[in-house]
């Protein structure tokens, strides 16, 4: 694991030039801004406790007989990253001469960093306050470097990442395993609650074979798979410094991304083994859903877009219908699974197979043969399944099941789930009437749909915030006031995600270990940045190597806004913009040109 | 090309012929979708802390929707909160649900919140149906 065993570690400061201390040793010193953070997390960070990250995977079906790690521990641990140090982490993927200085400006620091000091609770993760709350930690870690100079800001960066580290792990640098954070955290999501998936992916894999002996384990395991290697080799070549570099190649990424987990840890590395590690998650996952995890363990175990990409392979091992097989195959935000490319605008389905499944052996909804799915990122589904065979669309027409599946002459127990099926149905609007007074119209084709008005003892919307706000449908009457405020002040993000796709005999053209993260940084003093954004293309926010991350020869570009049509032609604008973003990226945060040493002593 | 061609060999090291067309291209954009119209949901800077519960309360079928749920919501006078409740109270049970990544506060804008809202919901409606649950959200 990251953190040597509680015995072993020494009860000190954190570091010299980082005077506060997250709780481990109890050394604090005043009138640093993240001291009151460090304590804060002292108590809540799951790395306090070493060995719980191994229990993460070991709770799987009913294994219980190991405590399970808080869910309340992970949650608080989760939001302080997301409202503090994420933010920390992600200013420093931008560039320092960004930073305006102006009065107000430094008002605005000196505010963000008494209330990181003083409130850290109240700032929420917001996307307009973590760009402020990021300004503000940035000048915190620049203070003494020329503000226009990135080396300098870059330096800053380089020592500061490092403290942070050591504040969010509560202890010594000395006590904190480089080598195996580089694997484990930075290869998975981030350095906070997410990487206890990482960890314990590899305690797991290390304790089952003592289970399968045993024959305690659900399922067969493969040998243990050393991460170690691509760490062993960077750290070899350029020293324990590797992990802030791999920190700054992921800054830019960290801020938007939030779905993948073991995607990214175990597809890494693209060998067979690794595939396998791949199947095991998976084969875990559903061992665990059927098994009856609790609640945060299977938020855990879904939130990878990697695992939702091996869920076809699942369904059709648990016996699925092809229907739901076929659904599970395609992509979950917009990300690309091992298995399957799939036209843009297919809406995603796969975690629907999961949870109709799971529904199945849920005692408290057994009378109600429910499955609910909004998948934030793509469409919301939504079923109400008459099981047996969830019954899933898109394709050859609309399937809804209504008054049940095929083959099923059940009728609705439970409820109307209003979702955007677009283009499929629009939800005009919902009505609420006295039962004895409903009175249902049917009948539909997918040559001819038409208005249909459905009935059931309760409604569930499920429909986006997006949909809300911008189209919602009538509802009669009206929802009251203060839920229509609640809708308002919900923020909407966007994505636009292009994914260039290549096939390459003997592989792809860009280097193979290129870092599954690109950022992009600043590109004011080469002359490739007067091509950066052509046609007044907006800038990439960065870039995906799937060759990496998933094994698959892809490359993603991930912009904010952008108004781009799916058709595609090499000689377009679009896609010069993409390449000259990938050369930029690749220039900037190639493993040679990114070395931290380089930076340091230009 | 000739951009393409010229960031290939500064960048890459490679040759011109070595970077190939993309054998296929694929474009999201969730926002301009008009089934989802944005990718995901998160609290903004004037939002209240506990708008993902507002969010998931369920309504009645009473003309003003009052809420049937225990939970405060955050800027709503508190005798109003009563009586609505007071007035749920002699009314059917809640109708309208309310699940997705944006009613779950916890891990609101991931696929997993709307995994968990999921479940939440579903079984709150079959507690209910029950009659051994208060709705509530959590």
């Amino acid at each position: 694991m990251a953190l040597l065993p509680a015995d072993q570690r020494g009860a000190r400061d954190i570091s010299p030039t980082l005077v506060a201390n997250s709780g481990a040793a109890g050394t604090i010193a005043s009138g640093v801004p993240f001291l009151k953070l460090a304590y804060r997390v002292a108590d809540k960070n799951p790395w306090m406790y070493p060995s719980s990250s191994l229990y993460q995977l070991c709770n799987l079906g009913r294994e219980q007989s190991i405590a399970p790690l808080s869910h309340d521990m992970i949650s608080s641990a989760l939001q302080l990253w997301y409202s503090q140090v994420h933010p920390l982490f992600h200013a420093a993927g931008v560039h320092c001469s960004t930073f305006e200085n102006t009065t107000a400006a430094a008002h605005v620091v000196r505010k963000m960093v008494s209330w990181v000091a003083i409130q850290p609770d109240l700032i929420s993760q917001t996307e307009e306050m973590s760009p402020e709350l990021a300004r503000a930690l940035w000048q915190q870690a620049c203070s003494g470097a020329p503000r226009d100079s990135p080396q300098g800001g870059l330096q800053a960066a380089l020592s500061y990442m490092p403290h942070l580290i050591e504040v969010w792990m509560g202890a010594h640098l000395s006590e904190i395993q480089l080598g195996e954070m580089c694997t484990q955290d930075l290869w998975s999501d981030f350095p906070g609650p997410h990487c206890l998936l990482g960890a314990a992916v590899d305690g797991s894999l290390h304790t089952w074979p003592t289970k399968a002996a045993a024959q305690t384990l659900p399922f067969t395991p493969t040998a243990r798979v050393s991460f170690s290697a691509w760490v062993s080799a960077n750290i070899a070549a350029k020293g324990s410094s590797c992990l802030v570099q791999n920190l700054l190649a992921r800054i830019a990424a960290l801020a938007h991304v939030r779905v993948f987990v073991a995607g990214v840890l175990v597809a890494s590395d693209t060998s067979a083994e690794a595939s396998r590690i791949v199947d095991i998650h998976l084969c875990a996952a559903a061992k665990g859903v059927k098994g009856g995890l609790t609640t945060s363990t299977v938020s855990w175990l879904h939130c990878g877009d990697g695992w939702l990409g091996k869920a076809e392979t699942w369904a059709h091992e648990q016996g699925l219908p092809a229907a739901a097989t076929e659904a599970a195959a395609i992509q979950a935000d917009a990300a690309v699974g091992h298995c399957s490319l799939l036209p843009a605008g297919v809406p995603c389905h796969s975690l629907g197979v999961l949870l109709a499944c799971s529904a199945q052996e849920q005692s408290a909804c057994s009378a109600w043969d429910w499955a609910v799915l909004h998948n934030t990122p793509s469409l919301a589904a939504a079923l109400v399944c008459t099981a047996p065979a969830p019954v899933f669309w898109p394709g050859t027409g609309v399937v809804w099941p209504v008054g049940g599946a095929a083959g099923d002459d059940k009728p609705i127990r439970a409820a109307l789930i209003l979702t955007p099926l677009a283009p499929l149905w629009h939800i005009q609007g919902c009505v609420l009437v006295p039962a004895e007074t409903f009175t249902p119209v049917s009948a539909c084709t997918p040559q001819e749909p038409v208005a249909l008005t459905l009935g059931a003892p309760h409604v569930v919307c499920t429909l986006p915030a997006g949909v809300l706000q911008a189209n919602p449908p009538v509802f009669e009457p009206p929802l009251p006031q203060w839920k229509q405020d609640a809708i308002k002040r919900l923020g909407n993000g966007r994505y636009c995600k292009v994914i260039l796709c290549f096939e390459q005999e003997g592989g792809v053209f860009w280097p193979e270990d290129a870092p599954p993260f690109w950022g992009i940084a600043g590109c004011e003093d080469t002359d490739l940045g007067s091509l950066a954004s052509p046609a007044g293309l907006p800038p990439v926010r960065y870039m995906e190597n799937y060759l990496s991350m998933k094994g698959v020869p892809a490359l993603v570009a991930v912009f904010g806004k952008l108004k781009v049509s799916a058709r595609w032609s090499a000689g377009s604008s679009l896609y010069v913009h993409f390449c000259s973003q990938l050369a930029l990226t690749r220039q900037q945060w190639s493993p040679v040109a990114c070395h931290p040493a380089t930076l340091l002593h230009t | 090309m000739q951009y393409v061609s010229r960031f290939a060999q500064g960048a890459f090291g490679v040759s011109v012929d070595s970077v190939p067309p993309p054998s296929a291209v694929h474009v999201t954009d969730w926002g301009r979708h008009p089934a989802s119209a944005g990718a995901y949901s998160y609290l903004r800077v004037g939002g209240e802390w506990n708008d993902s519960d507002m969010l998931c309360e369920a309504l009645s079928m009473h003309p003003e929707h009052a809420s049937t749920a225990n939970t405060v919501a955050a800027g709503v006078d508190w005798e109003d909160v009563e009586a609505a409740g007071a007035r749920a109270a002699a009314l059917p049970g809640p109708v309208l649900w309310w699940a997705g990544e944006a009613c779950q506060g916890e891990y609101m804008g991931t696929m997993h919140a709307a995994f968990l809202s999921g479940r939440v919901v579903a079984e709150r409606i079959a507690r209910h149906k029950a009659g051994r649950l208060k709705p509530a959200c959590s």
